[in-house]
């Protein structure tokens, strides 16, 4: 007799609940995509973006901030910074969405991207775009002399992505213990081996940790040209052998023996900051400065390059498929691409990432914007920075990163 | 017949609306990993189930060095802080209730000190260019750079285990003492000793028995909840590889879609891993019950002198590490906090500046209003929802209410991370993704299960002829409720809400799932800050976390303290 | 107006088996009747089930008349009969004062309240306790608070667990006249259970004896 008692309760708890459910669920606002600039500007007044981005960095969160002063007062958009401490949430956010069957008012409306984030949505198809044809800041871009502003990891972006910063690896010292910068893997190897357990690099899959596995590839290799296209597997010993020879000298001497690595590249930079390593990397050329102007780095810590090129990348803005409030997505994109907003971002004493515009290509008003910035004081002028080398082909990274896993990562 | 509906209040609806928001949630989370686990997800292209994702979750060479740790960890600090506990608790009964009050007050004020919190401040205690190292190294003038030694995020998991012990053990002390104060053992005791046992062992021959069985459950949860962790893990844990969870986590998250399917199936994996282990754990208990039955009664009246003294030493020994290294991990956040810079080997700050406090002061109001409103409303929503469960047993057999309330646990049993990910589908299929709704839900699932526990025994032991006395005065249900019934168990409720509300702030991953980030609370906020790696920053924040869930605890007290609120 | 309390063939069981009953009487104002057994005889739990609250596990048939009228489908505070248990079970949260008025009747005047209280605090000699804390006042101070809170709550009968059996022995046969004594100026039928003989001697009643159990 009780038994049916609490059948029947649940049932009239389903009732109870299924009542709620309508009430609290929001009606999707149907936001026709914007075929222009302008439509986009007279519809986004008065709309909310959500914008995910990573959230572990004050300065930036700071920047994000200030944008989001700016597009309200000059727009009438609201920016709300939903911080992420993985990209890679989002992307599973707009994944269950679609999954759902959420084709309207998803929760994301602007994502900070690039990599296998923007691969894998790609994709999927959980882009709405192309979406450069809609940002006159556009013009300003040229992917002549910066040809990563269209092309993200190798992947065209087909203008589903907005270009946002300039990212180059850079290695930071503290030159109170490693004197002169090690301009080569030799000399680095040399230094290890007289210093064991003063560098180590963040586990790959982390970004910086793959990243330093694309570097070093790319510094050894005689020849680059199989790593601009799709993984041949026949010849991926014989390419990557440089690689596995010299991290097998170098392993013993890392950090802990090379049997632990950092979870990530912000934890390295900690490790320099507590003195319990002697280099760190970032793969933003202004981050030891900030760092320093933060308390977060000895300000005699500086950076260098390795000789003969290293890593360099553009990271990007995108809009989900099903994205709520697509004009003010498109408008915030706009602002960020902006003179102003890019002078600002590549400040020192702000954040100092580095433009994605062409100063050739601007105005002498905005060019002055640039032309006034001031350099921190770890930072390398463009001239020691040296050449930039492009992302291989992200089938190698898997193939790679599984190897190192094999090898290092248990 | 009105009536009657009216005398059985609050009636049947609670328990079964309890139920069905708890269990069937987490139920329908868990199928949802199943499915996706045997490679079924239409909406990624996978429609054939198959096993292909348990064959690349096994061809991972990180997997069996992961579950190693992961179980060393959490078998370790369930071990350690169940014995240490226990033999807190035996001593400080001995001890009677003078005794007890701080050691109670130490206990509560670290349940209320969030996991992140105690985690970061731990690793900044332990770690080679860390607080013990720099003054050994100040005092010694050795170590001019710091050591490379792996004394946090070590790959044994031997630092998460010490975290987990840390936090743990507090849980348990609490644990143990309430159920010893249902079991009333002085009288026993005192018999005991009037036979000739010497006390301790009188205690463990007399006491023990009879309290494990009311301590089980709380044993369990410790242990399904050290397997399980995240947050400490992502901190204290090994990083090459990290533990299951965190692995699965990362999977989960991982750019590649590919790898939702692994994750899946990792999470069930992981569901086995601490099925076994509580299976392990009870037949320990068989084991342990075995050996211990003839010895039980063998007459024996004393330990060897020797062993009764360095039994006491080294139990003072570890509860004054205890005591100090959470006392020193909270004095660390603070002071980071409130850190310009502070480098090894420095033992205090090169610098002090409260930048970290005043631009924290521009952002911070957004998540604590976020932390607050979830806590007091979700630890409410707890409190009346048990308290309504609690009551409908008068009308219920009680074996009955032992079968509904075992399901009422299964937050506290089953790994988060196995079901949260499917319940986010699930919120999303019904439209209630990233709203306050979803997050206050969530919430519910883990605050729940505490304030039950937490209600359950004070409102168990309540003497029921007062109301029955109430009633039979003439006065309705309803006011017999509200003026008899609640403010004689006021003390009761404002502990288990407050309990309820530390919970709450402390939830990191049902927030993040639930509120798909746009629903911001400190505790999400301390964690997405410590990828950022700014103990300042983090400081303040984990400083906060913890004085807000310490206000908590204060307000039940002063609740407890307050004796007659309807005098005037 | 002569009141009366019947029971009609009574009888409790648990789990299936009956463990007391069948019982038969009829209690008058001015005749307590009184059941006399052991412990676990089911005496306390007849009483429970009179004032309706009856523990789930067990059963109970037969009729409760008051008056005539049966009052055994009515829910708890309906049926006004008024109870007192081994334990005074004064309200530790309230006054001496609060306690009685939590008993009086809704719908009174505030003045007519206070009168009530004041003239109860006086019948039981007790003037000027209303302000004090129950926990301050003495056994026998507190077994006659008791009474007096169920006295005022207007009951149409009154029940006794026992009410007699904490109290120490000169004590104890004063209290019992006070409350036969009060039950009879009220004109209440009493029904008394106990396993104290003198209880039963002292009452002058009917007495009906239960076994034990099995």
């Amino acid at each position: 007799m009780t038994i049916g008692a609490t059948r029947r309760d649940l049932f009239l708890g389903g009732l109870a609940l299924s009542v709620i459910w309508p009430l609290a669920s929001q009606p999707a606002r149907a936001d026709s995509a914007p075929a222009s600039n302008e439509a986009a500007l007279a519809a986004a007044r008065g709309q909310t973006v959500y914008f995910n981005a990573w959230g572990g960095d004050q300065r930036i969160n700071d920047y994000i901030a200030w944008a989001g002063a700016e597009v309200a007062s000059r727009f009438g958009v609201t920016l709300q910074h939903v911080k992420l401490s993985d990209t890679a949430e989002a992307v599973t956010r707009v994944l269950a969405g679609k999954i759902a069957g959420q084709m309207d008012g998803g929760g994301i409306d602007l994502i900070w991207i690039n990599g296998e984030n923007f691969a894998a949505m790609k994709k999927q198809e959980l882009l709405f775009g192309p979406i450069i044809q809609l940002l006159p800041n556009m013009h300003y871009v040229d992917p002549v002399s910066k040809p990563t502003v269209l092309s993200d990891f190798a992947i065209a972006t087909d203008g589903y992505e907005s270009p946002w910063g300039m990212a180059q690896l850079v290695f930071f010292h503290d030159t109170k213990r490693l004197v002169h910068p090690l301009r080569t893997l030799p000399d680095l190897l040399a230094w290890a081996k007289a210093n064991p357990g003063r560098f180590t690099y963040p586990a790959p899959p982390d970004f910086i940790g793959s990243t330093i596995l694309k570097q070093f590839l790319l510094s050894l290799a005689t020849d680059r040209t199989p790593l601009d296209v799709a993984l041949d597997a026949v010849r991926f010993d014989e390419v990557t052998a440089p690689l596995w020879d010299y991290l097998g000298s170098l392993t013993p001497h890392l950090w802990r023996q090379g049997r632990s690595y950092p979870a990530s590249s912000t934890a390295l930079r900690q490790m320099l900051n507590d003195g319990e390593i002697d280099i760190s990397m970032a793969f933003n050329p202004g981050d030891a400065s900030s760092a320093i102007a933060q308390g977060l780095l000895p300000d005699s810590v500086r950076s260098f390059v390795l000789s003969g090129g290293s890593i360099g990348n553009t990271h990007f803005v995108a809009i989900p498929f099903n994205a709520n409030a697509k004009a003010g997505a498109v408008v915030v994109a706009d602002f960020l691409l902006s003179p102003l907003a890019q002078a600002r971002k590549q400040n020192a004493d702000i954040w100092g990432d580095p433009t994605v515009l062409e100063l050739s290509l601007l105005t002498g008003e905005d060019r002055k914007l640039f032309a006034a910035l001031p350099q921190g004081v770890a930072t390398l002028s463009p001239q020691e920075l040296g050449p930039v080398l492009p992302e291989p082909h992200p089938s190698w990274m898997e193939a790679i990163e599984a190897r190192w896993l094999q090898l290092y990562g248990h | 017949m009105k009536r009657i509906l009216l005398s059985t209040l609050p009636g049947k609806l609670p328990p079964a609306l309890a139920l069905l928001l708890l269990v069937g949630t987490i139920l329908v989370g868990l199928g949802l990993v199943v499915v996706t686990g045997f490679g079924y997800l239409p909406a990624l292209g996978a429609d054939a189930p198959s096993l292909e994702s348990f064959r690349r979750l096994f061809a991972d060479p990180r997997l069996w060095p992961s579950l190693l740790a992961t179980l060393t960890a959490g078998l370790v600090a369930t071990v350690a802080s169940f014995l240490t506990a226990l033999a807190l608790a035996a001593a400080f009964d001995q001890a009677g209730e003078n005794g007890q009050g701080w050691a109670h007050r130490f206990a509560v004020a670290v349940l209320a000190l969030p996991h992140v919190a105690l985690a970061l401040g731990l690793a900044f205690l332990i770690m080679p260019s860390g607080w013990i190292m720099r003054t050994i190294a100040q005092a010694s003038g050795l170590f001019p750079i710091p050591a490379d030694w792996p004394l946090v995020t070590d790959r044994g998991g031997v630092a998460l285990a010490l975290g987990l012990f840390l936090k743990e053990t507090p849980f348990l002390f609490i644990a143990y003492l309430t159920a010893l104060a249902q079991i009333k053992p002085a009288s026993q005791l005192l018999m005991a000793r009037s036979l000739g046992y010497r006390n301790h062992i009188a205690w463990v021959k007399l006491v023990l028995p009879r309290l494990y069985p009311l301590i089980r459950f709380p044993i369990l949860a410790v242990l399904a909840y050290s397997l399980s962790v995240v947050d400490m893990a992502l901190i204290l844990g090994p990083s090459t590889p990290a533990t299951l969870p965190v692995l699965i986590l990362r999977w989960a998250n991982d750019p590649d879609l590919a790898q939702r399917f692994v994750a899946a199936a990792a999470a069930i994996l992981q569901l086995l891993l601490v099925s076994g282990a509580i299976l392990l754990w009870l037949l320990g208990e068989v084991v342990v019950k075995r050996l211990c039955s003839a010895w039980l009664s063998d007459g024996r009246r004393a330990w060897p002198e020797w062993i009764a003294k360095s039994g006491s030493l080294l139990l003072r020994g570890i509860g004054i590490v205890v005591v100090a290294a959470v006392f020193l991990s909270l004095l660390s956040l603070l002071l980071w906090s409130a850190a310009m810079t502070w480098r090894y080997p420095d033992i205090l700050p090169q610098a002090i500046s409260l930048a970290a406090w005043q631009r924290a002061g521009m952002t911070i109001w957004q998540p604590l209003g976020a932390s607050l409103l979830l806590a007091i409303a979700t630890s409410i929503t707890a409190t009346v929802l048990a308290l309504a469960c609690i009551e409908h047993e008068k009308h219920v057999r009680r074996y009955l209410v032992q079968r509904a309330e075992r399901w009422l646990f299964l937050p506290l049993l089953v790994p988060e991370v196995s079901f949260l990910v499917g319940i986010h589908v699930l919120l999303v299929l019904i439209g209630l993704n990233g709203g306050w709704l979803a997050v206050g839900w969530l919430h519910l699932l883990f605050v729940f299960p505490y304030v039950f526990l937490t209600l359950k025994a004070p409102w168990r032991a309540f003497d029921l002829r007062f109301e029955h006395m109430a009633l039979a005065l003439g006065q309705s249900p309803w006011r017999v409720l509200w003026r008899v019934k609640l403010p004689m168990m006021r003390g009761s409720l404002a502990w288990a809400a407050a309990i309820g509300g530390s919970v709450s702030l402390s939830l990191y991953l049902p927030t993040v799932l639930g509120g798909e980030g746009r629903i911001v609370t400190l505790a999400s906020e301390a964690v997405a800050l410590s990828a950022g790696g700014d103990r300042r920053v983090v400081g303040v924040y984990g400083t906060l976390q913890t004085t807000t869930a310490a206000l908590f605890f204060l307000a039940a007290l002063l609740a407890l303290r307050h004796r007659r609120w309807t005098a005037k | 107006m002569t009141r009366r309390l019947s029971l009609r063939g009574v009888e409790l069981s648990k789990d299936g088996r009956r463990i007391l009953g069948p019982v038969d009487c009829d209690i008058d104002p001015g005749r307590p009747v009184v059941l006399m057994g052991p412990s676990g005889s089911g005496k306390s739990t007849l009483l429970n089930w009179l004032i309706g609250v009856l523990p789930p596990a067990f059963t109970a048939r037969g009729q409760i008349l008051l008056d005539g009228v049966e009052i055994g489908q009515l829910p708890i505070q309906a049926r006004r009969l008024g109870i007192l248990f081994q334990d005074d079970l004064l309200f530790p949260h309230l006054s001496v004062a609060e306690n009685l008025a939590f008993g009086l009747p809704a719908g009174l005047s505030a003045a007519e309240r206070q009168s009530r209280i004041a003239a109860g605090l006086a019948e039981a000699e007790l003037p000027g306790l209303g302000g004090r804390d129950p926990g301050s006042l003495s056994g026998g101070e507190r077994a006659r608070i008791a009474l007096l809170r169920t006295l005022l709550s207007e009951p149409r009968a009154l029940l006794l667990d026992e009410p007699f059996a904490k109290l120490d022995v000169a004590l104890r046969s004063r209290f019992r006249a006070f409350v036969f004594d009060r039950a009879a100026a009220r004109n209440l039928p009493v029904l008394l259970v106990s396993h104290d003989p003198a209880d039963a001697a002292a009452a002058r009643g009917p007495v009906i004896s239960l076994g034990g159990p099995g």
